[in-house]
């Protein structure tokens, strides 16, 4: 694992833990599959020092679960709820892993998390993948990219 | 005394989390107001008295710091206690932000570091500290 990848699975394990109470588990479960649909995926584009986007994406079960515990309500979150709970997880992993991977210094200004679909996944022509990751977590599993390079 | 809030962030989730969390601070929190940009959090300015407020710096519209810029210029709110709590890392941006008066608390946050803030901007007293206080249950959300 590269560093850039590791600074993006660590502080994406850490946002996962500490905003959502998800905990990472090691090693894919088997109901953890690859083959676990997409539920939804987020991305957030970001200008500055560096054009680019950091795209999450949520497969399995997790949406459900990440909005009830960071809203904190006993009733199921709205699907538009759980999809802003994850464009928030998607917004705070952006803005901790950008001054890691391109400068501390320097200045980025996010934009609002967009929802895209499975297309939105890979490279676009012109993109360079900075840093990737998964995450596995209890209820599911996340995928990570940081792309750089092309204009938003 | 309790104190009244204005949080300012464009996720609904996360205005929601901070709510909760300080309401469950134990601290003797008033009117929680709510905004999801700096337009409408200097709309809630001038229509209500804060004691505090909480600012999310990337927000479309008016961004945390354009609004905080308001804020200072305007003789009515230029003393206004004002905590950024952002996802901003860079160094250079938080130090600009240190420059303007305003203390900062970095997403992801634990409970207590943005209940010691506030206890430390808005000179509050405690339920554990020396006297006591009893969160409202009512919010206004703009």
């Amino acid at each position: 694992m590269t560093d850039a990848n590791q600074e993006l699975h660590q502080i994406a394990t850490t946002v996962f833990e500490e905003v959502g109470f998800l905990f990472p588990t090691a090693e894919p479960q088997p109901s953890e599959s690859r083959e676990d649909p997409l539920q939804a995926a987020i991305s957030v584009s970001f200008s500055g020092a560096a054009d680019g986007r950091l795209v999450l994406a949520a497969f399995g079960s997790l949406l459900p679960t990440l909005a009830s515990n960071m809203l904190g309500e006993d009733e199921p979150p709205s699907h538009k709820q759980q999809e802003d709970a994850l464009g928030e997880i998607a917004n705070i992993i952006c803005g901790n892993v950008l001054p890691k991977v391109l400068g501390k210094s320097n200045v980025f200004r996010l934009q609002a998390p967009q929802l895209i679909g499975a297309d939105g996944l890979s490279a676009r022509p012109g993109e360079e993948c900075l840093a990737k990751a998964e995450v596995y977590l209890e209820e599911g599993f996340a995928r990570l990219a940081l792309f750089a390079g092309a204009k938003q | 005394m309790s104190v009244n809030v204005l949080v300012v962030d464009d996720s609904s989730v996360m205005r929601s989390i901070i709510v909760k969390t300080l309401r469950i601070s134990g601290l003797p929190i008033g009117h929680i107001y709510q905004a999801s940009n700096g337009r409408e959090g200097l709309d809630v300015l001038k229509d209500h008295w804060i004691d505090i407020a909480l600012v999310d710096i990337n927000m479309p519209e008016m961004n945390g710091i354009e609004m905080i810029e308001a804020v200072r210029k305007s003789e009515d709110t230029a003393e206004l206690p004002i905590l950024v709590v952002s996802t901003e890392s860079s160094e250079t941006t938080i130090n600009e932000l240190w420059a303007k008066g305003v203390e900062f608390v970095h997403k992801p946050f634990a409970p207590e570091v943005l209940r010691e803030a506030v206890i430390r901007m808005t000179g509050v007293r405690t339920d554990d500290g020396c006297e006591s206080g009893t969160p409202s249950d009512s919010d206004d959300s703009f």
